[in-house]
């Protein structure tokens, strides 16, 4: 195998990582607005 | 032990039929339960000593990144586990801990994650219980939250993708079925089953305008282009393999679920548990067709979930070389934990539909009885101790094979090992690869001949004939001073000879 190709390699799982990475990051993202929202109609 | 038998169904029953009066409490069950799970995969993480398939991972890791993966190209798995485990091994070193440290975090990921999946299709609580009492408590489940291998990762891999195709999640789909692929030869069986699962839930983005069911499957395909060539010259090799055989088969399930944690007359009460619940949770899974309401059912999606990597898995095998074994099935243990839980709790508790939850109750208690961290890698900590103890300058250590050398050099505290210098068939670690980790090859016969030799011969079953014939001929006259056994590896068989004789 060449270099290259590892370097690809290695490339691609950084860019699988970091899609997942965003996905997880949205996730929480939402779930504390949803959670933020709660209060807030609690509080009203 | 029949006595046992009949105590321990009795016993599952009685607690079953008890959940009637507990059901204002089942989610205080279902709360220790799954606490119990957790205590129980992190407890004993390093007791058991590494063993070939584990150290294998770490001798990748001592190289750079690249050439970790240059090499691992060598192999017939992608290397997505070894760079995972790279960066841990680099800043915490080589203990049992430090290796297994991802592995534990990813188990107890995978528990989150099914957690979420039942969220998301809206399990009954009591259907929670009967899930989470298989997830938390069977014993292949500590078995691998263990094992520094790749399995724990591509669990939660196979978890998360379908978690994300339930909820229209399709940026974290393409991420996991991507690095699912790179995680085993076999991930294109599970890329498959998700592509199968998200086109079911999500009818809608099979659409020619707007095509986000391919479009994701295209992209993930597209990242493994830099390994594809790798995987179909490693798919062309000869490859050690066992014929399929419904024997084997039933074999790799019962492993793959109760990981050698029954005793033998327990473990075909688990034989028939497993496949009595299959039967049935088939059964119960046409409910949906019975009442014409077939479109995203939860219960056919958990059942293609559990049984169609299986049947690619099958198929291939009948085909090609034999691929089921229990480590690939135990891809697949969560994933029949959330079918059987859908599918066999009974709506209502009766005398007859309380059999298989208090048999499942009942063996799983049983397993914790038996279970135990330490027997993970045999003794192989404690024959290497017993070697250190009685080493003297001019001892030598003579492998059969890399098999015993690679985690027995983990353990050893000498340098004067080696490995015979045969050329060894398909399946075992090739000599490329051995000696670009570095380990030392050399016949018996150019060493220099003081002290004594230590063998350790891992009988493989597939070494080439012209080692089995050296290592024959070396071992003549010398005594057995131990072995290491385990269900997962072959018996390594320690002896011990003075030259000088």
């Amino acid at each position: 195998m060449s270099i290259l190709t590892a370097v690809l390699f290695v490339l691609a799982i950084a860019l699988l990582f970091a899609f997942l990475g965003v996905v997880v990051l949205r996730i929480y993202y939402h779930a504390k607005k949803a959670k933020a929202n709660n209060q807030d109609h609690t509080a009203n | 032990m029949e006595v046992y038998l009949t105590w321990m169904v009795l016993k599952g029953w009685t607690m079953i039929n008890k959940l009637e009066y507990l059901k204002s409490h089942l989610s205080i069950i279902l709360a220790g339960l799954i606490g119990a799970g957790l205590v129980l995969r992190l407890a004993g993480i390093a007791a058991a000593p590494f063993w070939y398939d584990e150290s294998y991972s770490i001798y990748l890791t001592r190289l750079d990144l690249l050439t970790m993966v240059r090499v691992a190209s060598l192999d017939y798995n992608p290397p997505l586990w070894e760079l995972v485990l790279w960066p841990f091994v680099k800043i915490l070193g080589e203990s049992e801990l430090a290796v297994r440290l991802p592995v534990i975090i990813l188990a107890l990921l995978s528990v989150w994650v099914a957690w979420k999946i039942t969220k998301a299709l809206g399990f009954k609580q009591s259907e929670l219980l009967y899930s989470f009492g298989l997830i938390s408590l069977l014993g292949y489940m500590f078995w691998v939250a263990q094992d520094a291998r790749t399995y724990s990762l591509l669990i939660a891999l196979y978890l998360g993708a379908f978690y994300f195709a339930i909820t229209k999640k399709w940026l974290g789909l393409i991420a996991c079925n991507g690095l699912i692929l790179y995680c085993h030869a076999v991930g294109p069986f599970f890329f498959l089953t998700m592509m199968v699962i998200a086109g079911y839930i999500n009818p809608e983005s099979i659409n020619l305008k707007k095509p986000v069911l391919f479009i994701s499957f295209a992209i993930s395909g597209l990242a493994f282009i830099p390994w594809l060539p790798v995987y179909l010259h490693a798919a062309g090799l000869a490859f050690w393999s066992t014929p399929v055989t419904l024997q084997g088969i039933i074999f790799s399930f019962y492993m793959a679920f109760f990981g050698g944690t029954l005793p033998e007359n327990i473990g075909l009460l688990g034989i028939a548990l497993i496949i009595l619940s299959v039967i049935f949770a088939c059964g119960m899974s046409l409910e949906p067709f019975v009442k014409r309401d077939w479109i995203r059912s939860p219960i056919l999606a958990l059942m293609v979930f559990a049984l169609l990597p299986f049947l690619f898995m099958l198929q291939y095998s009948l085909i090609d070389k034999n691929i089921i074994v229990y480590r690939t099935l135990g891809i697949l243990t969560i994933p029949f934990a959330l079918w059987f839980g859908k599918a066999l709790t009974p709506v209502r508790l009766t005398k007859t539909t309380v059999i298989l939850p208090g048999l499942w109750t009942g063996i799983l208690i049983t397993g914790l009885l038996f279970w135990s961290p330490n027997t993970r890698g045999g003794d192989l900590r404690e024959v290497a101790n017993l070697i250190n103890a009685q080493l003297q300058p001019g001892d030598i250590i003579y492998h059969a094979t890399a098999t015993s050398y690679l985690p027995f050099s983990l353990y050893l505290n000498t340098v004067n090992q080696y490995v015979m210098d045969t050329e060894e068939n398909p399946g075992m670690l090739q000599t490329q690869t051995q000696n670009i980790l570095g380990v030392k090859r050399a016949s018996l016969e150019t060493l220099p001949a003081g002290g004594r030799v230590f063998f350790i011969w891992s009988h493989d079953n597939i070494e080439s004939t012209e080692g089995v014939k050296r290592m024959t001929d070396y071992v003549k006259g010398s005594v057995i001073i131990g072995g290491v056994n385990g269900w997962q590896f072959s018996p390594i068989v320690v002896y011990e000879k003075e030259l000088n004789k």
